[in-house]
């Protein structure tokens, strides 16, 4: 008759519990280097970013339209491109820091999280050395 | 003594409220889901009245049934959607500014919180119930300081949806008229001040809030409550000072004070909620497949004392009968 390891049990509910709650956040987040999750985030936010940007222009295009149309001949286009593409460049760079440095935060904290779901994993790996030693 | 009673009775209200939500924290959370999904899609048919369709009761709740199932952010894009459907029945030109500012604003601010993401949503709501700090405040009791973001868009939205209202609505048939109402229609939120002073309000009872309850300090929660409430109210007054916002007095007193109380008993529920997350699990080994439930043990602030009276001799009855009667004197009123 096999019985039941309470200790066993007690440690893989407290796995099965955590992996429950943090399968969205941490544990998703560990599985990656902090260089490659901070790069992936970046990346997801310069495009996203970028689509923005174009939305916001277009509905100022919009807003402005009757002044752009009555003063085409006038305008300083290399001046207005210039501030466009200095506006989305300002705009990426401040993102970039604040993105990068919220993720890496966000990454540390994960972290933390991961080590007491690691030190039981690590009593569970005895236990099964135990049990397999006892069969032998 | 007073003080005593009132905290025993508030921990004993406490843990009968513990004891009731595990034992049906499953059908409350979806409970109390499906009421925010009704709240939000009944709040969207009544303040955007464009399609009669949509205001039908069994609509209501084929579409909170549907919001109950899905993620939170999911249930955001619904009501965002029904939204947009709304004003197209108005018209489709102001349904596409809507849409795309509801894009931009997901795109570059609301995408980096998810787990507050529902503030987009119930902000407005509470905008329109005139208890605009009371999401604040549970954003900075409950959330992280970026739960700002998703603040932020749900006062944009509130006010984007207030230019759509407000609009009059000519005919749409050339271009002209269309770039007109365009153009009335941005004019109206770019150029809005009570949109400014509103955002200011909210974002710094969110910060303020959130900053004084992670001291290391008593009473840190409540102390927040109390500095959140104060700084919207000083705020939405300032910005009736010097920008000429028009926001009623009456109601930035009246409404910040229920937004205190709404705070406070939200944060008063979370304590009780937050020991009663049981947890359903299953997993295997070689042998057997488990079904396991987790319940937390609840942790009591009060210790109780016990007073152990030990009399160093037994034929002394004298000393026993007057250590008796002077603890009896003691614990009179």
């Amino acid at each position: 008759m096999v019985l039941i390891d309470l200790e066993k049990v007690r440690i893989m509910t407290k796995l099965a519990v955590f992996e429950q709650e943090e399968e969205e956040d941490a544990i998703k987040i560990t599985r990656y280097y902090q260089g490659d999750y901070v790069r992936h985030e970046l990346l997801k936010t310069l495009v996203c970013i970028t689509f923005g940007y174009v939305c916001l222009c277009v509905l100022g295009v919009l807003y402005q339209l009757e002044y752009l149309i009555g003063n085409a001949i006038k305008l300083d286009y290399s001046k207005l491109l210039v501030e466009l593409i200095g506006g989305y460049c300002i705009l990426l760079i401040l993102y970039g820091i604040g993105v990068s440095l919220g993720y890496i935060h966000q990454y540390h904290r994960a972290k933390k999280k991961i080590k007491g779901y690691d030190k039981n994993l690590h009593v569970l790996r005895k236990l099964y050395r135990k049990e397999k030693e006892r069969e032998k | 003594m007073d003080k005593k009673i009132y905290l025993k009775t508030v921990l004993e209200w406490r843990e009968k409220l513990y004891t009731y939500y595990i034992g049906y924290e499953k059908y409350v959370k979806i409970l109390v889901k499906f009421i925010m999904a009704l709240v939000a899609f009944y709040m969207v048919s009544n303040q955007l009245p464009y399609q009669n369709k949509l205001e039908k009761p069994w609509i209501l709740l084929g579409l909170s049934l549907i919001g109950t199932i899905l993620p939170y952010s999911i249930l955001v894009l619904l009501v965002t959607l029904t939204v947009v459907f709304q004003i197209y029945f108005l018209s489709p030109v102001l349904a596409a500014m809507t849409a795309v500012f509801a894009f931009v604003l997901y795109l570059m601010v609301a995408r980096y919180d998810q787990k507050s993401i529902v503030a987009v949503v119930f902000l407005p709501i509470f905008i329109i119930w005139k208890i605009p700090f009371a999401i604040a405040l549970v954003l900075g009791l409950l959330f992280g300081p970026t739960s700002i973001l998703t603040a932020a868009c749900g006062v944009v939205m509130y006010y984007i949806l207030q230019a759509v209202k407000n609009i009059q609505i000519g005919q749409e048939s050339n271009v002209t008229d269309i770039l007109s109402l365009v153009q009335l229609f941005l004019d109206r939120i770019i150029k809005n001040q009570n949109m400014y002073v509103m955002l200011a309000a909210i974002v710094a009872v969110v910060f303020v809030t959130w900053f004084i309850r992670t001291r290391k300090m008593s009473y840190a929660f409540e102390i927040a409550i109390l500095a959140g409430t104060v700084c919207g109210i000083l705020m939405l007054l300032f910005g009736n000072l010097v920008y000429e916002s028009e926001f009623s007095i009456m109601w930035v007193f009246l409404g910040s004070l229920l937004s205190g109380v709404i705070g406070y008993i939200v944060h008063f529920m979370h304590m009780v909620l937050d020991y009663g997350q049981t947890e359903d699990v299953q997993f295997e080994d070689d042998d057997y497949y488990y079904y396991v439930r987790a319940v937390p043990k609840m942790k009591m602030t009060i210790e109780n004392k016990k007073i152990k009276k030990i009399y160093s001799n037994k034929g002394n009855t004298q000393s026993r009968r007057t250590y008796e009667r002077n603890m009896s004197n003691r614990n009179r009123p």
